[in-house]
């Protein structure tokens, strides 16, 4: 049995009191809803024969993801309905998706009449897009052989057995082991020992300089220099020296620690960066259409500072205030143990005080910084629609809309450093009440002659309990720190561990000369489950022939370029080059020999000489010029005050869409490569740019396999053979001549359309 | 009758696929309006069907400004995506049709609404979240929480989870102090 789903014991049970032995049963899943969109537990079961829908109530343990039916009182399963269906009478099992939910429908095969199967909340969309992809296997006598993708296994996580709050990142929050983090990444960190341990050693050194310190000035001042009568008495200058030789040394502790903290801080954060930026970089074009680009480039700089703080400035504090605390509590307690005792009591509602304080200002800092967030895009959206802003004359509306956002970045302002200007001295007075207690007591202590107190002790011991306190306020913050840190280095050791789809086969296939045919045999391809994009396409294009792909947007053209250029690979069927499935090539040796032109074209902040031997790097100026002469760029750049010195790119010199494309064919000339995909690369021009660019693109498609995609068939005139793609499949393929002689043909209508659009726009063809 | 997919997305699940129709823009920029006196509904075998034009086809309701009106300005699509009118009201219609239409729309814009929310922890770019809804507890997962709540008015708010799901809050005001408080700093 496939279980799509876990199916309970208790369910299987009943079915086989029905008289369906759970080895009958080919595929099981379970959905939340009732068909009149009631909670409740549905299961739905094939066997080769039969489609069976078990309804009932249960109790289930509470998922991630799963509505519980409200009082899961139910130890057993109750029945309330059972439904079958012959599989072989139904076919084209599909899901119907609603907002929120969805429904499982299939329909008659004689009649054609639709049946409502199951329906279910997006909770269990990917299980039922699974049972509807097998059942139809089932309903057409096929045995489902089940793609180890689909199994559920990799649905849960390994140890607790839940399920992943999110399918497409596979990390349970219950079971990640921080301790395995820290340790993965402490690996790293040894690169880096010696300077770390100086860093401590010279920490270590402070924190006796700064222990030693007040004793020096206070107790041992008053009670041993001045009243004393022991062999220091009278010693001014020798304390003097010992007072100035421990700032000395406490100076030099603190100059070293800093020269390794800002050393090691660099190099810590320069490795991490490129880590995350090389582990990026060699992912498949997947990961970065699933993830927002701005949500990457903070990642990267975020995230190594976060890494770098924690390990390399909160982590070595945390040692130094361990010690450090319990050195200070123990010469509290060797003053005098009443009086430290006493002086203490505050320390409880000092950590209690904080740490809900720290809670405040850090939600008080995040509501400013989601308001000044608002603003600055709201900035960055008008002055960028500034043009529509003027024509529609709304600039009062826009002043007010902006009024309204400053205005709510000044409150949370405000609050903020009310906040802060209030709330911290107040705190602070907590740690002065101690100091109260302290003189009080020990005052009462002197006076009374108590337990051997004297000035110099008191001053000594207030001294040492005031440095107690910031070792404990670090501790306050350490455990958000902490949080923050597991945070990032999950981040960064997912990017790591993170397969890219796309991978280069073992002693790929390199052949000295490959050739330039292109052949695509039932090829087909789906982003996301269920929804194939590309449905069994076939075509070929011989050595040097031009072949042009029309189709609505959307129809999956340029995913056909994605997939030669093996963005993304194929799922089922091949795709050759010169007689070599691609997922046999080397991957050099096939970016080398394919190119793409399309409609967006990027160019990189650069002079244009760069972006023009973006490919080649190698090439002799004598090249880049010829290249951008074929592609009719040379002119417009020879008009540019720095030629092809010129700095385009964000925030350079602007070039227009047509001048850009023409850099960028220039770019694909000098690659020389044996195939091209012009994918679109001039539907956004007007019509004379476009015939320059054409006759560019003619220049440079010469004598080389090309693969064409255009929404304008006048662009097309050339190609030897056309391929009309409809919903992912190939529609028609024919000569121009040929498919324009079908009756009823879509590539004859679209012409027609086109064609009517032109002429009466005045323009022949 | 053929296997369609929800209104908005293409077919799936391996159903044969449908060629579109091509239609001029003259056809497309006329809106058809469907009356009581041009159009019937009616439910047969679990989904909804319209007579209009002499023909009976199933069909699909989507809300035109979904977070302004709930039962007026209403698309009417056929298996195609292709729009065979617009409903202004559903008022429009009597009783028996009005329920027809109300019930089809209740059922596709099913959100659960969340009354209390039980607890929301953040961790690691996701946020997971334990809440209480009249169909009982439910927990669910949004990814970078700020871009998963829609903000449908001063105070509703919708939250897009992982899965596709929806969750409204239509009144983030009336929220207790306790859920209040955890949610506010999304708001």
């Amino acid at each position: 049995m496939f279980e799509i789903d876990r199916i309970p014991c208790a369910v299987t049970e009943a079915l086989g009191d029905k008289g369906i032995a759970t080895d009958d049963i080919v595929l099981a899943a379970h959905v939340d809803r009732t068909r009149e969109h009631t909670v409740g537990d549905v299961y739905l079961f094939a066997t080769k024969e039969e489609l069976i829908l078990f309804s009932g109530v249960m109790a289930v343990r509470s998922e991630t993801g799963h509505f519980r039916a409200a009082p899961a009182v139910h130890k057993k399963w109750m029945e309330t309905g059972y439904e079958s269906y012959l599989i072989r009478e139904l076919c084209g099992f599909s899901v119907e998706e609603l907002l929120s939910s969805g429904r499982l429908t299939a329909r008659r095969r004689e009649g054609e009449c639709p049946v409502y199967l199951a329906c279910f909340t997006n909770f269990c969309k990917e299980s039922m897009f699974l049972f509807a992809k097998y059942a139809n296997k089932l309903s057409e006598g096929e045995s489902p052989e089940i793609d180890p993708k689909d199994d559920p296994v990799s649905k849960q996580c390994p140890k607790c057995g839940l399920r992943y709050p999110d399918l497409n990142r596979r990390v349970c929050p219950h079971c990640m082991e921080k301790g395995k983090l820290f340790k993965r990444f402490s690996v790293f960190l040894l690169r880096y020992k010696g300077y770390l341990m100086m860093s401590v050693l010279s920490l270590v050194l402070l924190t006796a300089m700064s222990i030693l310190a007040p004793y020096l000035s206070s107790g041992f001042f008053y009670d041993e220099v001045i009243y004393g009568t022991g062999i220091f008495a009278g010693e001014l200058l020798l304390v003097l020296g010992l007072i100035i030789s421990t700032a000395i040394l406490k100076m030099f502790a603190t100059m070293i620690n800093n020269l390794v903290t800002s050393t090691i801080a660099a190099k810590v954060v320069f490795d991490l960066k490129k880590t995350i930026f090389s582990a990026i970089e060699r992912l498949s074009l997947n990961f970065f259409t699933g993830r927002q680009t701005g949500g990457l480039m903070t990642q990267i700089n975020e995230d190594a500072n976060t890494i770098y703080g924690f390990f390399c400035d909160s982590l070595p504090y945390l040692l130094i205030n361990i010690v450090q605390v319990i050195v200070l509590a123990i010469l509290l307690f060797t003053i005098q143990p009443m009086l430290a005792f006493l002086s203490l009591v505050t320390v409880p509602a000092f950590v209690i005080v904080m740490r809900w304080m720290f809670r405040r200002e850090r939600m008080l800092h995040a509501k400013r910084y989601s308001n000044s967030r608002q603003m600055n895009s709201f900035l960055a959206d008008v002055f960028s629609g500034m043009r529509v802003v003027k024509a529609f004359s709304k600039e009062e509306e826009e002043i007010r809309r902006f009024t309204g956002k400053n205005g709510n970045l000044a409150v949370s302002e405000r609050r903020l450093s009310l906040f802060t200007n209030y709330a911290w001295p107040m705190a602070h007075q907590i740690l002065y009440l101690g100091n109260i207690i302290a003189w009080g007591v020990g005052g009462w202590m002197i006076i009374s002659g108590f337990g051997d107190m004297s000035y110099g002790k008191i001053l000594t011991f207030i001294a040492y309990m005031n440095m107690i306190f910031s070792p404990l306020e670090f501790f306050v913050h350490f455990l958000d720190r902490l949080a923050d840190c597991t945070n990032s280095l999950q981040r960064l050791f997912e990017i790591m561990d993170a397969q890219p789809d796309v991978s280069e086969k073992e002693n790929p296939e390199r052949p000295a000369v490959l050739g330039g045919s292109v052949e695509f045999s039932h090829v087909t391809f789906s982003y996301q489950k269920g929804k194939k994009i590309i449905d069994d396409v076939n075509f070929d294009v011989p050595d040097g022939h031009i072949l042009g792909i029309v189709g609505h947007t959307g129809a999956g053209k340029s995913t056909l370029a994605n997939l030669l250029m093996r963005m993304y690979d194929a799922e089922e069927g091949e795709i050759r080059i010169g007689g070599y499935p691609v997922k046999e090539l080397e991957l050099a040796m096939l970016y080398r020999n394919v190119a793409i032109v399309s409609q967006e074209t990027y160019l990189f902040i650069g002079t244009i000489l760069d972006n023009i031997r973006y490919a080649r790097p190698d090439a002799s100026f004598e090249e880049v010029v010829q290249a951008a002469k074929c592609a009719g760029a040379h002119d417009f750049i020879m008009k540019l005050p720095d030629a092809y010195h010129t700095r385009i790119g964000f925030g350079y010199k602007d070039l227009s869409g047509g001048e850009r494309q023409r850099v960028s064919i220039a770019r694909a000339i000098l690659k020389n490569p044996k195939i091209l995909i012009l994918d679109e690369a001039t539907a956004a021009m007007d019509t004379g740019t476009e015939r320059r660019i054409q006759e560019a693109l003619t220049e440079l498609i010469k004598g080389k396999t090309t693969i064409m995609i255009a929404h304008r068939l006048s662009t097309l005139r050339d190609a030897d053979e056309l391929v009309v793609i409809e919903h992912g499949k190939v529609a028609e393929r024919g000569t121009h001549a040929e498919l324009l002689e079908r009756e009823d043909g879509i590539y004859k209508k679209l012409y027609t359309l086109q064609a009517e659009a032109l002429k009466s726009a005045g323009i022949s063809e | 009758m053929r296997p369609m997919g929800g209104p908005g997305r293409g077919p799936h699940g391996g159903g044969p696929h449908h060629e579109e129709k091509h239609r001029s823009l003259a056809e497309i920029s006329v809106t058809v309006w469907l009356t009581p006196e041009n159009a019937r509904f009616l439910y047969q075998n679990n989904f909804l069907y319209i007579e209009y034009d002499g023909k009976t086809q199933r069909v699909f309701l989507c809300r035109q400004f979904p977070f302004e009106l709930e039962w007026e300005f209403i698309s009417v699509m056929d298996a195609e995506q292709q729009e065979i009118g617009i409903v202004k009201s559903v008022e429009l219609f009597d009783e028996e049709q009005k329920k027809l239409l109300v019930e089809e729309l209740r059922r596709r814009y099913y959100s659960p609404v969340i009354d209390k929310i039980i607890s929301v922890k953040e961790r690691y770019g996701f946020s997971y979240w334990k809440v209480h809804t009249p169909d009982g507890e439910v927990s669910f997962t949004l990814h970078d929480t700020y871009r998963s709540i829609i903000h449908a008015g001063e105070t509703r708010i919708i939250m897009l989870d992982v899965n596709g799901n929806r969750f409204e809050i239509p009144d983030t005001s009336a929220l207790d102090h306790k859920s209040y408080k955890k949610i506010e700093l999304y708001l």
